[in-house]
């Protein structure tokens, strides 16, 4: 099943490439890029890496940013059809290949967008291509380049006469670099990005014939389960084989270190062997009690990093003025994919192929070749999409597995998780608390510290840090490590990947300020602490939650400060395009300026408020404002979200449709996340283990309406959008529910139990 | 082992099979069927639903065995991609899905629950799909569809 | 005037002697393996007291989880609304095109937190749904006796229905469910006997009891 590019292109009646033996040059170093990704044999420096016409005036085109469910299939076909100008239905977009397609490491962090669509990488290679081929047509015409046009493929001369791509250099190399020159088509002309192209998924999904990574087959094919350990820590003592040797259909129990897996001929087999096997476990240690978890995030050592320091803020603090301070929590939650991960490896003695849904093709490889120990040159690993993962779930974990597996029985293996193996070894979202406080003057917020306590093990693996996830570890790596060091002075640029520094910060660092807001007197610090449970990238990774703690303690601010949401923050706030998207939610809502919490509620049994919130995600990448209404029943504590309206600001979108989708589905997941999920543990394992001890809102949830405003500057770069809505949402729903009741919760998520707790609580008080 | 004949899509197939075996397995991995997934095994997240008797099934527990003479019907045997069915279509027209995993629960539930009560309300096609999950939280557009399907049925 | 009445009294008496009599070998008739009640042996306080000792059983949740108010069924050792918005429907089979059948099998399923199973997995339907949640022991009783309530059951015939293997099911109910700790083979003779000795009911002392085995249902656990 192993193909070289050459003969997969050959197959594809695409250009012949040869490759030299030397992968590495100067210019694949410099084109590391913000995962640090690393030269591969695919030269992204030259544009036959990214781009090959066809005889048949099919233009494929190689990417290394691949599709979940979150249109980008759709929105790079787009790319290209508009930059090269040929039909849409004329573009194979081939994806997260290593064999075939470009190095770009991960597809995640809303890094698509910003990376293939704007003036490198894919959009480059585009525009370059386009650009050769009008030269090529010049020549071929005798005419000037800048007197041709070029549409659907087909280049045509002022004379009238016209020549196809394919004739120009249909199956041959174009033999270029990207040219940093070369002109992206612009906005207004285009024709095909920018519309709201149906994914093109649709029919495949819809009709039931779509291939996930759990549909590939290989001949000679067996099935395989994993068999984890009972709880966190635990080390292998004992298999005994001969507890599953009635099992029919079963090949091999494979154990290394420890690492257990069962491999069958059939996939009813392998669930009943693992479920049979009978494995004895050194006990791990116990875990830190859940109920004052926090507590303990603030009492361990921890890596300590400034964002921002004015250096007075502790001077500030305790001059005249109120100082009001405020504490959130924000608990383990996980991806929670629907289907559970699965992989598919066919490991031969010299080569291996992993069918994996991995959101990093190129690392995944690096590792399983490490982990096999065989060659980087002999690994291919292809994507083929798995379910919607939301960031790093196990599919990174399941390909590793496989390939074990697949190496150890010398066979192709089909691995897929079970649920409880997908979900006690999530790598989760990271557990936060944050503390805040700030002093109001008359004249607005005078200074404003934030701290906040990250747990943290492991991540994304990477290239080389197998630890990071649960296969690593039962087969002896460790996490990266976290060692303890206090926080440096900031130097340089501001740095607010994580939304540590709000919005109204000035974000002073190095001599100029960055930030998007007006407060002088500012500090921003975090520890990372370790993390008794593996946690990784989920959906607005530490964004969410730290943004979560910024909107709701600028909305304490308000009330504080008797001021209207909107007008306060747009007090405190310098960047344009947060204050445009603020506007835009503002007015596309109808808000009514006044003070939270409302005051015109009768002690009905149900009350209504409504909370904003905005960001600039990452501090640039994505610019949104959220509203949220909802009501409150005083009496059980539900709170259901009723209405959001969203204004997004991403620059130049490519699809509008895709855009939308993601933003609805962002807010009603961030709403679920917000209002009942919950990783919850006992003494020794996490006991969130399914989908009735991990909760998640199911489709009978009545949802609330969602409208989305896109502001769309055209004259800046298109940034990432799939993760900036739902970086909003528990905060606007804890402002929402604050503004109904005037009962502030800072603890997620907003269970009845604790809303209900919370009310009780402040009667008692009043 | 048992030999066992099913009846999937329209067509008969003879398995010799451990009739303990879920159908789920049966359908993805001796007839290639894509349509159903395994989300959960546990029967709580749809992911594996079928149609059997004009109900839906949880392919994921049930034991090939229990089929019997029922027919099967699964997310592919509705329509096709040339013949899409008309719940297909509305899906496809709204745009509802993300990654599509849980499509089969929450088509084939909804019509199904269409196909048993074409005057079904709101709530009870939202009741029916209580026990579907979709992560990627494309609900709206997905009632959306069942409730233009809804719509063309009746006309 | 006085002959006429004399006769109807006669035909009365021979009309009630002949209806009493078919039904005695109506009942007999009906005995299938278990030996039918001899309602010649009625024991009023016997059949009382035998009632009185199946009551835990009845209360214990894998018997409730049926059999309490409203349209959908329990679930857990604690009661919870059966999660997924299952309903009873119009037959008792579910509703519309989710029915039981949908998930639970005629067996229990080896593998954690499957859904349990036996055969004709269901719940009484809406026309007699059998709610016993809030019933004093009396009231129960009276329920259970009730062929309007019941399924149109006679005493003998509800002595077989505990025979079912869906009742059985509640002491084999798999997968960390809490069986019914009293002994089986103690309930099928005790509801035996209590049908044997005319199915009298036991009076209700002062108060309501509720079980300790069984909390009160509380708010939908979903927001």
């Amino acid at each position: 099943m192993t193909q070289s590019r050459r003969q997969f292109l050959k197959s594809s009646g695409a250009l012949i490439i040869s490759f030299s033996a030397a992968p590495w040059n100067a210019l694949s170093a410099q084109d590391q890029g913000q995962f640090g990704t690393h030269p591969s044999h695919i030269d992204p420096g030259k544009l036959d890496s990214w781009l090959a016409v066809g005889s048949d005036g099919v233009a494929t085109a190689y990417t290394g940013k691949c599709d979940f469910g979150q249109g980008i299939f759709t929105a790079q076909s787009q790319l290209v059809a508009e930059e090269l100008c040929v039909p849409l239905a004329r573009v194979k977009l081939i994806q997260c290949d290593t064999s075939i397609t470009p190095d770009q490491g991960t597809t995640s962090g809303s890094q698509s967008t910003p990376t293939n669509f704007n003036s490198q990488s894919l959009a480059l290679a585009a525009a370059t291509a386009r650009e050769a081929l009008l030269n090529l047509a010049a020549k071929k015409l005798v005419e000037p380049a800048e007197q041709l046009t070029v549409a659907n493929g087909v280049i045509t001369g002022k004379t009238g006469r016209a020549v196809k791509y394919e004739e120009l250099i249909g199956n041959r190399h174009f033999n270029l670099s990207l040219s940093p020159t070369a002109k992206r088509r612009s906005v207004a002309a285009w024709t095909v990005l920018g519309k709201p192209v149906p994914s093109l998924d649709r029919p495949a999904l819809m009709t039931g014939q779509f291939e996930f990574v759990h549909n590939i087959r290989v001949p000679g094919m067996l099935h395989g389960r994993v068999v984890r350990p009972p709880e966190m820590g635990a080390t292998l003592a004992h298999v005994d084989d001969q507890s599953v040797r009635n099992v029919r259909g079963l090949v091999k129990v494979v154990v290394r270190k420890d690492f257990v897996g069962v491999v069958a001929e059939t996939q009813y087999a392998a669930a009943v062997a693992a479920c049979q096997l009978a494995v004895q476990w050194n006990p791990g240690p116990e875990l830190p009690p859940q109920q004052n978890f926090f507590d303990y995030l603030q009492k361990q050592p921890s890596r300590d990093v400034l964002g921002v320091d004015s250096g007075d803020v502790d001077a500030q603090l305790s001059s005249v003025g109120s100082v009001i301070r405020a504490k959130y929590t924000y608990p383990y939650q996980m991806h929670g994919s629907v289907g559970t991960s699965c992989a598919v490896a066919d490991v031969k003695a010299d080569s291996a192929t992993v069918w994996s849904a991995t959101q990093s093709a190129y690392p995944t490889r690096s590792i399983i070749a490490k982990l096999l120990n065989m060659p980087l040159d002999k690994i291919r690993v292809i994507f083929v999409r798995g379910s919607g993962c939301y960031g790093l779930n196990g599919a990174d974990a399941v390909s590793f597995d496989a390939a074990i597996l697949s190496q150890a029985v010398g066979k192709p293996v089909r691995l897929q998780f079970s649920r409880q193996d997908e979900m006690m070894w999530e790598n989760l979202g990271a557990a936060c608390v944050v503390e805040h406080r700030a002093r109001l003057t008359k004249d607005g917020i005078a200074a404003w510290d934030r701290e906040d306590w990250v747990a943290s093990r492991g991540s994304r693996p990477g290239y080389n840090q197998p630890g990071n996830v649960i296969t690593g570890m039962l087969l002896g790596y460790d996490p990266e490590p976290i060692e303890p060091r206090s926080a440096k002075a900031p130097a340089g640029k501001l740095r607010n990947g994580s939304n540590i520094v709000p919005s109204y910060f000035a974000g002073c660092v190095g001599g100029s300020c960055q930030g998007d807001g007006t407060i002088r007197s500012e500090r921003a610090l975090t520890h990372s602490v370790r993390s008794p449970f593996f946690t990784g990238p989920l959906r607005s990774p530490l964004r969410i939650q730290n943004t979560f703690a910024n909107e709701c303690f600028m909305d304490e601010l308000c009330k504080l400060a008797k001021a209207d949401p909107v007008a306060f923050r747009l007090q405190h706030l310098k960047n344009s395009r947060v204050i445009g998207v603020l506007k835009a939610a503002a007015s596309a809502s109808n808000w009514q300026a006044r003070p939270s919490p409302r005051t015109d509620t009768s002690r009905a049994q149900t009350v209504t408020g409504r909370g904003i919130a905005c960001v600039a995600y990452e501090g640039d990448n994505g610019y949104a404002a959220l509203v949220a209404e909802v009501e409150v029943d005083l009496q059980t504590g539900t709170v259901r979200p009723k209405r959001f309206v969203a204004a997004l600001d991403c620059g130049p979108i490519s699809n509008p449709d895709g855009l939308r989708n993601q933003t609805e589905g962002g807010i009603l997941q961030g709403m679920s996340r917000a209002l009942v999920e919950e990783v919850i543990w006992d003494k020794k394992r996490i006991t969130s283990v399914d989908w009735e001890t991990y909760s998640s809102l199911y489709l009978d949830y009545e949802m609330p309406a969602v409208e989305t405003v896109f502001v769309t500057p055209t004259d800046v770069p298109a940034t990432g959008a799939g993760e900036t809505a739902i970086t909003l949402v528990p905060a606007v729903i804890g402002n929402a529910i604050f503004d109904a009741t005037g009962v502030r919760l800072r603890d997620l998520p907003f269970t009845p139990a604790r809303v209900k707790a919370a009310l009780v609580e402040v009667e008692h008080r009043a | 082992m048992q030999e066992i004949t099913l009846k999937v899509n329209g067509k008969r197939h003879v398995l010799k099979i451990d009739p303990e075996t879920p159908l789920l397995f049966v359908l993805n991995d001796e007839l290639g069927l894509c349509g159903p997934r395994f989300g959960c095994g546990m029967a709580q997240c749809g992911a594996c639903t079928v149609i059997m008797r004009g109900q839906v099934v949880r392919s994921c527990v049930m034991p090939v065995s229990a089929v019997g003479q029922d027919e099967v019907t699964t997310l592919e045997g509705l329509g096709t991609l040339e013949q899409p069915h008309p719940i297909q279509q509305a899906f496809i027209e709204e745009g509802a899905a993300q990654c599509g995993f849980c499509l089969s629960g929450v088509i084939l539930t909804a019509k199904a629950t269409l196909d048993a009560n074409p005057d079904a309300s709101d709530q009870e096609i939202r009741d029916a799909l209580g026990g579907v999950l979709c992560r990627c939280f494309v609900h709206s557009r997905m009632l959306r569809a069942i409730r233009k399907y809804a719509e063309t049925r009746r006309a | 005037m006085r002959n006429r009445r004399l006769i109807a009294s006669c035909l009365t008496v021979a009309a009630v002697t002949y209806v009493f009599f078919s039904l005695r070998i109506a009942v007999q008739a009906a005995g299938h393996a278990k030996s039918a009640p001899d309602v010649m042996s009625r024991d009023d306080a016997g059949a009382a007291a035998a009632f009185e000792a199946i009551v835990p059983v009845l209360h214990r949740p894998r018997c409730m989880n049926c059999h309490s108010n409203g349209d959908f069924p329990r679930q857990g050792d604690d009661s919870h609304r059966h999660t997924m918005q299952v309903h009873r429907g119009r037959d008792g089979h579910g509703l519309n095109a989710v029915r039981c059948s949908t998930c639970h099998q005629d067996h229990n399923l080896v593998g954690p937190r499957t859904p349990p199973g036996a055969p004709g997995w269901h719940l009484p339907s809406p026309a007699m749904p059998m709610i016993w949640e809030g019933l004093t022991d009396h009231q129960l009783c009276e329920l259970f006796k009730d062929p309007q309530q019941n399924g149109h059951r006679t005493p003998a015939q509800i002595v077989e229905h505990m025979h079912t293997p869906l009742v059985l099911w509640g002491w084999s109910p798999g997968g960390g469910r809490t069986p019914i700790p009293t002994s089986q083979q103690e309930f099928l003779e005790k509801i035996q006997e209590w049908a044997e000795k005319g199915a009298a009911c036991p009076v209700d002392a002062s108060a309501t009891i509720i079980p300790d085995a069984w909390v009160p249902i509380y708010a939908d656990q979903f927001p």
